[in-house]
């Protein structure tokens, strides 16, 4: 349960603070925060998930925000993808204020600007691999063909199988697919590779380097898994609630270069 | 097709035995009441069409004997618009092929063509020719009953004398749809039959030349019916008129519309209990289906999927069940329409019955069901739409276990660990438990209210046959006979014991409400017909004043030590002023009981009989009847034995036959309420019950975790099923409390144990289901899969 913005939040630590606008200016900024904050009742625990943060993304990056369990990356995620509103603060899409939109204009922003990845994939059981996709592209409006997505993902020969039949790097790509049909401008990953073996990560993190180089998305991986955050442009690191630190990739690596 | 639709059929092929549960208790709840309320609003066309196109009468009037002159004045009378008189007698036919002789009712019909009122629907040959004095038309319910074929020949006495007619045609009257002999308790077309003949035929036999006996009168559009009935009786008062009646208490009316009553009562009250389980259980059913769904419902919400789309999506789901489950149930309410109304056909005599399904009902059964499945809908997803699509695509939070007063109860009864789990998850999750708990019950509810008509009806049969009926025979008097009879009836060989009976029909007044019907006097001894109430008590005939029927005594705004106005509407018509002394909660809901010798002193004449019942050697009962019917003052004699068989043959037959229909459907609804309610609550505990097994709880263990809970819910929900029960069926009897029969309010042990029985089986049969689930459960898939 989101607690009030009213009720009293424990001091921010001061590297909090810092705003995040080393990076430079080479294309616009898709997402501006200001001020985040987000606190929740967990039972009958309050969880002060986000503190005060200040972050800027922009359009065609490739953006790993790194942090332990219960850091707070996967409040934010949700957050800049319309999930979840901040209980203080701003985040802005563009010109557009997601902290002040109603449920039915997050519901719009996601429908038309997102895509999701989820650790557990949350595919439709009941679907095909196509028809997963299918789904997606029959609200969106300038989607790829879902064929075209699955082949992206390279999984072609496997577009007429179930969930149940496809294994989890499999599932997971399927998820990837039918999140860039829509050719969103903004692809979010929550911990896309927790639940696989690292080959198969390695093969799905592959998948997002293509999308992320091919159609110029902003990809933002949130991952505990420090060895990502080597394939990225930016590396943020969250503790508690808040960034830490950013750090810039002089060379990114390739995945298939990564090892954990 | 769009994806959603088809995963709206995957959906239904991976749901296909839940959803054919739903589905069953959905067609059970509409079809009983589709079949319930159809029969009785075709019955109620079916005999209006009937009433209209035969010109059945508004009123009646039955008298001692009027000259035909007497009717001129019937035409000045402005509320008459049209009236018809004949002659109405008692006979006595003797069929060629039959051993024994039945009761009967000889019409008159005009001289020429049919008749102008109440006109006689030929089925098979003719109308006897013009007055013609050897021919006549018989009742096809008689003639079907006695084996009665066009060109037979059958005697007849009147009056003493013996006639021999020819059946020359077969027919049906809007009087006679019910046929009942006059005085009778029940339809028996083997004891009783209506002939017509012409009345020329009719007048010499029966003194009645250039004279009548009974009248029928259709009333003018928009006339009074009291103030007609008013001045017929007092034009008709001095020719020994029994008083005019309204249709409504013409005797077949007023059993159709008695029966119609029980049928729409029984066929409207269970039904909608019924039906409105059904919806409630559909709801609940359809609501948790839904909210297992939460992960899937979030993760649509996070791609964009707005509100509507979604709610869409299972009120498509919704809908289809529920229609499926309603188209189900109305074809088969009218495919077993049909079947009821052809045994209606068998007792209610219609030119042709059809049987229709109103537009209202069907539209009525399908708003329910439907209405029932988009409330689930909204139940079932309203929840998980609130929440922000973030937290709901998250595993719903573990419930807030903590240790409570109860805590302290589980243990002190030391329990193990499966058994504490049990009852932790029971009792905190009390809107889930709750929710199967009412399930439960209401399956326990209707398995009562199907099957506790047969209690009534056995209760019924015992109070009216084994209790009160102690006779062989009942043989009525032409004519009010004197003390000497009793020595007369003891001289016939075979003859063990005799009651003797009055009956006096009158005019009962209490201020402004009045009723005509026949007082019946009896002995201080009556071994033979005990008075015995509902409850299957006795009651003692007080020496003075009178002894009625609670119902009656409600109909009439009496109460005990009220004084009651008899007018007697033969002989000397006196109007006495008599106490009621006594009330009596009985079967048959309309009776008034007097001391014979106290009925005698009123009437200012010597104690008479018009009837006797007879306890007889048995082995001598075919010299006995034929003794007695030789007899000229004998009108007909009736056998308890015929009574009984006709009971059972049309009363209990008819609610044998609902509650067959009843209980098949109670059961199908206990079934699909338990099988549903095990499938939820493992779908519900997927994660939870893998998790154990792969913890080391063997398969039995996790079943065990799943059936005890099962289990402490039925056992819970059996005493309030009960209840409910009780209190359904409770409604039901009372909304059918009327006056010419009573039902018993009675549930018996017995029919408790059956519904404990059925749901027991039920949850046994689950229990397989559920350790067969488990057993092919692939618990590592399932802690993986999150959706």
């Amino acid at each position: 349960m989101e607690v009030g913005s009213n009720s009293s939040l424990p001091a921010i630590p001061p590297f909090a603070k810092r705003r995040f606008t080393l990076s430079e200016k080479i294309s616009p900024s898709v997402f501006r925060a200001q001020q985040l904050t987000k606190v929740y009742r967990v039972g009958e625990v309050i969880v002060y998930a986000l503190r005060g943060i200040e972050l800027e993304l922009f359009a065609g990056e490739f953006v790993v925000i790194l942090g332990p369990s219960g850091s707070g990356k996967s409040t934010l995620l949700n957050i800049l993808g319309g999930l979840d509103t901040p209980s203080t603060g701003t985040v802005k899409y563009f010109d557009h204020d997601l902290s002040l939109a109603s449920p039915a204009e997050l519901n719009a922003f996601r429908r038309k600007h997102v895509g999701f990845v989820f650790q557990f994939y949350n595919l439709i059981p009941s679907l095909t691999a196509l028809e997963n996709v299918s789904l997606i592209t029959e609200i969106a409006d300038k989607p790829f063909a879902a064929e075209e997505a699955l082949a992206l993902v390279g999984l072609s020969h496997r577009q007429h199988h179930f969930p149940s039949q496809l294994s989890g790097g499999e599932q997971q790509r399927v998820a990837i697919a039918r999140a860039i049909a829509k050719r969103p401008d903004v692809l979010l990953c929550d911990e896309p590779t927790g639940a696989l073996d690292v080959q198969t990560g390695i093969t799905v993190l592959e998948t997002l380097k293509k999308v992320n180089e091919e159609q110029k998305t902003l990809t933002v991986v949130i991952t505990h898994n420090a060895t990502i955050a080597e394939m990225a442009d930016r590396v943020l690191t969250m503790r508690d609630g808040a960034l830490i630190k950013e750090e810039r990739n002089v060379s990114k690596k390739s995945p298939v270069e990564l090892k954990w | 097709m769009r994806m959603l639709d088809r995963k709206l059929i995957r959906d239904f092929v991976s749901m296909k035995w839940q959803l054919l549960a739903i589905v069953a208790v959905i067609a059970c709840g509409i079809s009983t009441f589709v079949l319930s309320t159809s029969t009785v609003a075709s019955l109620e066309t079916t005999r209006s069409q009937y009433y209209a196109r035969y010109r059945f009468a508004d009123v009646f009037c039955d008298l001692k004997r009027a000259p035909e002159s007497v009717a001129l004045q019937f035409a000045a009378i402005p509320e008459v618009g049209q009236y018809e008189t004949r002659i109405d007698i008692p006979i006595r036919i003797e069929i060629p092929f039959a051993e024994k002789s039945v009761q009967g009712l000889a019409l008159s019909l005009p001289n020429e063509g049919n008749s102008q009122l109440n006109e006689v629907h030929i089925r098979r040959g003719r109308l006897p020719d013009t007055s013609s004095s050897s021919e006549t038309i018989v009742s096809e319910a008689f003639a079907a009953a006695s084996g009665l074929q066009l060109g037979d020949k059958i005697q007849v006495t009147i009056y003493g004398q013996q006639y021999s007619l020819f059946v020359v045609g077969i027919a049906l009257s809007p009087e006679f749809i019910y046929e009942i002999a006059p005085g009778g308790l029940l339809p028996d077309s083997r004891s009783f039959g209506v002939i017509w003949l012409r009345r020329s035929a009719m007048e010499g036999s029966t003194k009645l030349d250039g004279a009548f006996n009974h009248v029928s009168f259709l009333l003018a559009r928009n006339a009074s019916l009291p103030s007609a009935i008013e001045k017929i009786d007092s034009i008709l008062k001095p020719y020994g008129s029994l008083g005019a009646i309204a249709r409504e208490d013409q005797r077949s009316h007023r059993f159709v519309s008695s029966e119609m009553d029980e049928l729409r009562n029984m066929g409207r009250v269970a039904p909608t209990i019924f039906l409105c389980v059904s919806s409630f259980l559909l709801n609940m059913v359809l609501a948790r289906m839904i909210s297992s769904q939460r992960e899937q419902i979030a993760a649509l919400t996070a791609f964009g999927f707005t509100t509507w789309e979604i709610s869409r999506f299972f009120l498509k789901f919704a809908w289809s069940v529920a229609f499926v489950g309603a188209v189900v149930g109305l074809g088969l309410g009218f495919y077993l329409g049909l079947g009821l109304t052809e045994m209606y056909s068998r007792f209610f005599h219609f030119p042709s019955f059809t049987f229709h399904v109103p537009w209202s009902i069907l539209l009525l059964a399908i708003v329910l069901s439907v209405g029932a499945a988009s409330l689930a809908v909204a139940n079932g997803i309203r929840g998980i739409l609130l929440l922000q699509p973030a937290e709901a695509m998250r595993p719903e939070p573990p419930p807030r276990y903590g240790s409570s007063t109860l805590d302290a109860l589980w243990q002190s009864l030391k329990l193990s660990t499966i058994p504490k789990m049990v009852m932790r998850h029971t009792w905190r999750n009390p809107k889930r438990s709750l929710m199967s708990l009412v399930g439960i019950s209401l399956a326990v509810s209707v398995l009562i209210l199907g099957s506790f008509m047969q209690d009534a009806i056995y209760s019924l049969f015992e109070t009216m046959f084994s209790q009160s009926r102690k006779y062989d025979l009942q043989v009525t008097f032409l004519e009010p006979q004197d003390s000497a009879t009793l020595h007369e009836l003891y001289s016939i060989e075979g003859i063990m014991e005799v009651n003797l009976i009055r009956a006096v029909p009158i005019r009962a007044r209490s201020l402004h409400r009045d009723r005509l019907l026949s007082i019946i006097a009896i002995d201080s001894k009556h071994d033979l017909s005990p008075l015995v109430d509902l409850q299957q008590q006795q009651a003692t005939l007080p020496a003075d004043g009178l002894l009625i029927s609670r119902k009656l005594a409600e109909v009439l705004e009496l109460q005990m030590g009220n004084t009651l106005t008899i007018e007697v509407l033969e002989g000397k018509r006196m109007t006495l002023d008599v106490q009621v002394s006594k009330l009596i909660d009985d079967a048959a809901g309309e009776t008034i009981y007097i001391n014979r010798n106290s009925l005698a002193t009123l009437m200012q004449e010597s104690p008479s009989a018009t009837a006797a019942y007879l306890r007889i050697d048995k082995r001598l009962r075919q010299s006995v009847i034929r003794e007695l019917e030789r007899r000229p003052h004998v009108s007909h004699v009736v056998e308890t034995a015929d009574l009984k068989q006709s009971f059972l043959k049309t009363i209990a037959e008819n609610v044998r036959r609902m509650r067959s229909i009843n209980l098949f459907f109670s059961i199908i609804i206990a079934i699909g309420v338990i099988y549903s309610t095990a499938r939820i609550s493992i779908a519900e505990r997927s994660r939870e019950l893998a998790t154990l097994r792969i913890l080391g709880f063997t398969h039995q263990e996790v079943t065990s975790i799943v059936v005890l809970e099962l289990a402490v819910l039925t056992l819970c929900a059996i005493p309030i099923g009960w209840a409910i029960g009780y209190g359904l069926s409770y409604m039901t009897v009372n909304a059918f409390d009327r006056e010419l029969f009573r039902m018993p309010f009675v549930v018996s042990i017995s029919t408790y144990a059956f519904a404990a029985s059925v749901v027991l089986a039920a949850m046994t049969a689950a229990s397989f289901l559920i350790y067969r689930f488990i057993g092919k459960m692939n618990f590592v898939d399932v802690l993986k899969a999150r959706d």
